[in-house]
């Protein structure tokens, strides 16, 4: 999204020092995140459910291919061992599965640790989207605030806005077909105007500072102003967002999939959700029923505890 | 009041204006792009191809697309929604018969999100940094990620399941006579009692994971009164600690958030999809899901384009507001 | 699924008119007849039901005493009905389970399913040769509507004339059997007479297609408009009248019609009815409640705030509603089949022996005892066990329904016994040597056939397609298979003569159909396994019946019907080239074209629907459904076994044993249930 600012025909020697202050800035930027309890809390969990998806073997005996009573095998249960399906938590005796099963006999720690990918996939994919959109969109209207590429900008936010968001995702996701990719979208088209509209908002206040005055004067093209003077300013706020968007994308996937719009070829945690309820294990199988939540409600309140504790160090109240 | 020119109010009007044609624009084509049409569901084998050319003419289905455009636009401008395949009613008639009961239970949850969240808010900002602070606003976030079902069946589970102390289904006992006697009657009383005993956990519910929204906006803008000079100022009097946080600091503070809750209004639709589902509320967010899953093409344009309205009045009337209000905003900025 | 039911044992089949479209019970899972039952009426079929099904729950129905007069019966259900209490507009199954209580049909049918006296005392046919034939008939004496008014000629010439005028598609066969005006007051010894289309089963389909409705309160009316319950009219010639309807929440009917109850249910066909209680109904109100989900409905059920619901009780609540006092279970059978259909209109789904070869890979074993614990019995002909007489074990005294070797065809082709694995190598070579199965005794990929019952065999015997197997090419394979050899269909991929499309098979969303999308991705995996470049589409329900029924845009698609046909007459509708149309326009009960090219059974299904006899057009039928089992335009795989739910501490005389006791045959049910002691 960001890439080098174009550093047109300077050398590489005032590249590195025209960087040097915001690297330090960065560093001093970090220190003031690890202050917060939260911001450091927020990543831990996120950092732990990264390692689940990168290694999920590390984190449970069984893959989600595991059944239990037949292993990886596959093979028929007997009526007894289908009758005690779901099977509560288990320690060896008969099998190990440390959350119980769910009513296919898989192992629910192994769902839940391999759903940790799709889930980070859903989040960082639909904030990330969100981001590429709403970010250049928010600068170019800010950048041109007032005239009609402003005024454009800002009725297609007002027309979005008014379509209700969840109704509309269901619509979306109903005309193009249930897949991962297709919730996705459907979540990033209906959640990059905040990005705008803030980005906008900061855009414009940086618009009237000086040093953007002095560059203009100077000559410099509206794009090597915005990409040099206005973008890095903004960007701190671009990831406030994403990790806000990357939250709500993966509550909003929860909810599709308590609306049965779930992608089932995909393990996920909304998924696995929208099971409990659709084979009414709901009030019956707590061990199902719980992780799955928990989860979702950690990596989103990871993404809100980091995003707001950035917040707190970019502070774009302050202005 | 100079600043809101009549020329700048008469300019925002006529955006506003543009903005719903275009909505509505967007609307049309959803629902074209729709697999089918109203008629598709009504259409047996058996029906003759004049039988279906007849009831294509009823729905109003039959006409080219630019007629059928043109239809639209004018219709729904006047409000005349048309009829509903699925409900056999007319959809205005459909979506005001479940209006209320939405407002009841989402009115209520707005209104317990919007005292409780910034008068948190108000709080966590004015100590800001402290344990306390960080405590409330760390779970209030925590209560903010979590899927509402989720935590809707959790209530459920422990209210209604484990302690049969609320009910979990409906807005109203379905069949009083039953429930309480014969001798049973509706009055106003009685009805009051009933409904806030049924709204209780949907309530409990939506507020649980409601409050943090308006908390998060008000923080934030405490944080930033706090070192104004008419807060020092009054500090400097000697006033109360309590005086200055909620008379002087609150005061102004408060402007964001009163803007922002007037357009959150418009989205209660969104959590009332999932939430009434689960409680068996028989609001509109039901019927709009269905109406989407139902193919009941009316029902669904015609909730749309009305949230859409309400959505961009008081977007107006937010903006209006805040350029009022807020004296260093000169035109009217999208808050 | 299906539409009004009138009459308890009549069955409609299917179809289309509302909301919600197709009768498709999306069958296969949990919920007994249908996961998200709508629809409406069809044409119908009347019906015979081979045995008379026993009487599970200990009914003392003798027991004669008015104290089993009185009580309220209270009824739960998951989905919303619709929102106008109006018979003629009514497309759910939810709003009919109330309206069938008020709306009765003139003709009924008993335990045989043979048409029987009701409304209409008598009748006759004239003519039943031709296109058209003259039926004559008599109005009983001293029949009242629920307020109590005498049912007039007038009436009845009043309500089909309205059907006819406003083509009401809830009572289609009342439409397209009736000729239009044609209903009228006769002279000399009948009261009635009508020119009518001899089908099957005739008085159901023809003159008793459609409940007769009070011309006082439906003179001048707009069908689409008119609200009975709101003019406090809401009545016909069945025993209640709704007196409240809130969709939303909670639907009211009371039990007004003494004249029903006193005389009309005492008739003496129903004091010798094994499954009737004569003098019913006995409760003196039914209430309906709606709930948003299934299991807030299973709570409610287990809090004792309904006496039942509608559908099965989820396997996984079974125990605990065992555990609760009172509360008991009610077989019942399935009152359709679950499928997945082939598109016999692409390559190479055109091909029986390559449709044969993907029939031989679904696990049975796997589906009923792994996914649905013995909820579900293995499918196999397109028509219920509950309905025994159009299928054709029935017609051979040494063959055992559903278990003889005749309908194992499309055993699971297993690598050894007890195990999951797949014989690919058998499936593979059957398809290399493309020697159909024709239905003659034989080998089939590895499996010994004895033969079919009728001795019909396939439309076609040899293969259409050449098929060899080759290197793996397509990425889906690759990705997902461990298999090192794909299929070429005339020497190319699939994939490749498919624009880089593998075949794929659309299912609903799994949320609301979780074994069955468990069950299609296990069918998928071994077919990936022999080589076929297969996967699943999830589409919502309405897009599903866009692309499937009224586009035919398919390769493979998974659905269910539901009410079908006792006699097997479903047949004539899904598979008869007259109920497939080109184009995308109408809705197609044929959608997958058998009939349409050289694999078809046109001529014998016309005649068997054509048969006025009820016994000979069963059995036409039932032969009907090996052709068609082998020709496979259908895999059937599951019907749902019924646990229906009820309150026996305070309730009894339901029959069990009977086709969907819930809804089919609730009204029956409904006559039935009186207070214990």
């Amino acid at each position: 999204m960001t890439g080098a600012p174009d550093a047109g025909g300077d050398g590489a020697g005032s590249l590195r020092e025209r960087w040097r202050p915001r690297l330090a800035r960065l560093r001093r930027g970090w220190s003031r995140y690890t202050e917060h309890g939260m911001g450091v809390a927020g990543l831990a969990i996120l950092g732990l459910f990264v390692c689940w998806a990168v290694a999920p073997d590390l984190f449970t005996v069984h893959s989600p291919e595991w059944q239990a009573y037949l292993g990886t095998d596959g093979g028929y249960w007997t009526p007894d061992q289908r009758e005690s399906l779901p099977h509560p938590p288990a320690f060896g005796d008969p099998f190990w599965a440390p959350l119980g099963t769910n009513d296919r006999g898989q192992s629910v720690l192994a769902l839940v640790v391999y759903a940790a990918g799709s889930a980070l996939y859903i989040g960082l994919a639909a904030g990330l989207l969100s981001s590429l959109v709403g970010v250049p969109l928010g600068l170019v209207s800010g950048y041109y605030g007032d005239t009609w590429v402003d005024e454009l900008i800002q009725r297609v936010v007002d027309v979005l806005y008014g379509l209700p968001f969840l109704p509309f995702l269901v619509v979306l996701v109903a005309i193009r077909g249930i897949n991962t990719t297709n919730i996705v979208l459907g979540i990033a088209v209906t959640s990059w105007l905040n990005n705008c509209v803030v980005v906008r908002g900061e855009t414009l206040s940086l618009r009237e500072r000086a040093y953007v005055d002095a560059a203009k004067v100077a000559g410099a093209s509206d794009a090597r102003v915005v990409f040099r003077h206005i973008l890095p300013n903004v960007l701190p706020l671009g990831f406030v967002f994403l990790a806000q968007d990357a939250a709500a994308a993966i509550l909003a996937q929860a909810s599709l999939a308590y609306l049965g719009l779930a992608d089932f070829t995909t393990n996920s945690w909304g998924l696995m959700l929208g099971n409990v309820q659709a084979t009414n294990h709901v009030f019956v199988a707590w061990w199902w029923l719980l992780p799955p939540g928990l989860c979702i409600t950690a990596v989103s309140a990871a993404f809100y505890f980091i995003s707001f504790s950035m917040e707190d160090v970019t502070n774009p109240q302050e202005d | 009041m100079t600043r809101i020119s009549a020329r700048y109010l008469v300019r925002r009007l006529l955006v506003s204006y543009l903005t719903l044609l275009v909505v509505m624009t967007v609307l049309f084509l959803l629902v074209r792009s729709m697999p089918g049409t109203v008629v598709t569901s009504m259409v047996t084998p058996e029906m003759s191809p004049q039988q279906v050319a007849r009831l294509e003419a009823e729905w109003g289905v039959d006409g080219p697309t630019w007629r059928t455009y043109l239809e639209f636009m004018v219709n729904y401008q006047t409000f005349d929604f048309g009829y509903s395949p699925t409900y056999r009613r007319p959809v205005a008639e459909v979506l005001l018969s479940r209006l209320p009961r939405t407002l009841i239970l989402f009115g209520a949850a707005f209104l317990v999100g919007y005292v409780v969240g910034p008068l948190v808010g108000i709080y966590l900002g004015w100590w800001r940094g402290t344990v306390r602070d960080r405590a409330v606003f760390g779970a209030g976030l925590l209560a903010y990620s979590m899927p509402v079902f989720w935590i809707a069946w959790l209530f459920v589970w422990l209210f209604d399941h484990e302690l049969g102390w609320l009910p979990s289904a409906h807005m109203l006992t379905p069949f009083p006579a039953e429930a309480y006697g014969p001798e049973f009657s509706w009055t106003v009383w009685t009805v009051i009692a009933d409904v806030l005993r049924h709204v209780a956990l949907p309530l409990f519910s939506l507020a649980f994971v409601g409050w943090a929204g308006a908390m998060l906006v008000m923080r934030p803008q405490m944080n930033n009164v706090v070192g104004e000079d008419y807060v020092l100022l009054a500090r400097a009097k000697g006033l109360p600690e309590r005086t200055v946080m909620l008379k002087h600091a609150a005061r102004n503070a408060l402007i964001p958030v009163v803007t922002q809750a007037v357009v959150a209004l418009a989205f209660l639709l969104d959590g009332s999809v999932i939430v009434e589902n689960v409680f068996s509320w028989p609001g509109l967010g039901q019927v709009v899901v269905g109406a989407v899953f139902d193919r009941d093409y009316p029902v669904m344009q015609a909730a749309f384009f009305l949230l859409a309205l309400l959505v961009i009045v008081l977007r107006l009337l937010a903006d209006v507001a805040y350029t009022y209000l807020d004296p260093r905003i000169s035109f009217g900025e999208t808050p | 699924m299906s539409p009004r039911d009138d009459g308890p044992t009549r069955r409609r089949f299917l179809t289309t008119t509302g909301a919600a479209g197709v009768a498709v019970t999306l069958a296969g899972c949990g919920g007994g007849t249908t996961g998200d039952g709508e629809t409406t009426a069809g044409t119908t079929d009347a019906a015979t039901e081979a045995d008379a099904p026993s009487s599970t729950d200990e009914t003392e129905t003798s027991s004669g005493g008015d104290s089993r007069y009185g009580g309220t019966f209270t009824y739960g259900m998951s989905t919303q009905p619709e929102s106008v209490g109006n018979v003629t507009q009514a497309t759910s199954v939810y709003g009919s389970l109330a309206l069938s209580l008020c709306y009765d049909y003139p003709v009924n049918t008993n335990h045989a399913d043979e048409p029987v006296p009701w409304l209409y005392s008598d009748w006759t046919l004239e003519g039943a040769d031709g296109d058209w034939a003259t039926a004559y008939f008599d109005l009983r004496e001293g029949a009242t509507f629920g307020d109590g008014s005498a049912v007039t000629v007038e009436d009845v010439v009043f309500t089909y004339d309205y059907v006819n005028e406003h083509e009401l598609s809830a009572f289609a066969d009342a439409v397209a059997n009736v000729r239009s005006g044609s209903i009228a007051a006769a002279d000399g010894d009948w009261d009635l007479t009508a020119e009518v289309k001899p089908v099957l089963a005739w008085p159901v389909n023809t003159i008793g297609a459609a409940p007769i409705l009070p011309k006082a309160v439906w003179e001048g009316t707009d069908p689409q408009r008119f609200d009975p319950v709101a003019e406090g009219q809401a009545f016909g010639t069945g025993p209640g009248e709704v007196t409240r309807w809130d969709s939303a929440t909670a639907i009211r009917v009371e039990v007004v019609n003494d004249w029903y109850r006193e005389t009309l249910n005492r008739l003496d066909w129903v004091e010798a009815d094994p499954l009737r209680v004569a003098g019913g109904p006995f409760a003196d109100a039914f209430n309906f409640r709606v709930y948003g989900s299934e299991s807030a409905m299973t709570n409610a059920l287990l809090d004792g705030e309904v006496d039942t619901h509608f559908g099965s009780v989820a396997p996984a609540r079974r125990g605990d509603v065992l555990e609760r006092d009172g509360l008991s279970l009610l077989d019942g059978y399935d009152s359709g089949f679950g499928y997945f259909a082939f598109n016999l209109e692409r390559t190479p789904t055109d091909d029986t022996c390559f449709r044969q070869a993907l029939n031989f890979m679904w696990d049975e074993r796997f589906w009923v005892e792994s996914l649905n614990d013995d909820a579900v019995i293995d499918g196999d002909y397109p028509q219920s066990p509950g309905y025994p007489a159009g299928r054709p074990e029935t017609y051979f005294d040494d063959a055992d329904l559903l278990t003889d070797p005749s309908s194992e065809l499309y055993a699971y082709r297993r690598r050894e016994e007890g195990s999951p694995a797949p014989d690919v190598e058998a499936v593979r070579t059957f398809l290399e040597r493309g020697a159909v199965a024709t239905g003659e005794g034989g080998t089939y990929a590895g499996v010994d056939y004895p033969g079919t019952l009728f001795d019909v065999t396939t439309a076609q015997s040899e293969a259409r397609h050449d098929y060899s197997f080759g290197p793996v090419e397509s990425d889906l394979l690759a990705e997902k298979s461990s298999t090192e050899v794909e299929l070429r269909v005339n020497g190319e991929t699939i994939p490749e003569r498919r624009d880089g499309d593998p075949l794929t098979v659309l299912i609903t969303p799994p949320t609301e159909q979780p074994r069955q999308a468990n069950g299609v991705s296990n069918w998928l995996s071994n077919l990936r396994a022999v080589g076929v470049p297969i996967e699943t589409e999830v589409l919502s329900f309405n897009a599903l019946e866009d692309r499937v029924f009224y586009e035919q845009s398919f390769d493979v698609s998974a659905a269910g019907w539901g009410d079908t046909s006792p006699y097997g007459g479903t047949n004539y509708f899904l598979f008869h080239s007259d109920w497939h149309t080109e184009g995308t326009e109408s809705y197609d009960y044929n959608f997958t074209g058998y009939g349409v090219g050289d694999v078809g059974y046109d001529e014998e299904l016309a005649e068997a629907y054509g048969t006025l006899d009820t016994r000979e057009a069963a059995e036409r039928f039932a032969k009907s459904m090996e052709r068609v089992y082998l020709d496979a335009p259908y895999r059937v795989y599951n019907y749902s076994k019924v646990r229906w739910p009820l309150n026996t501490a305070e309730w009894t005389g339901a029959v069990g044993d009977i086709v969907d006791p819930a809804y089919a045959s609730w009204p029956l049910e409904a006559n039935n249930l009186h207070r214990r002691g």
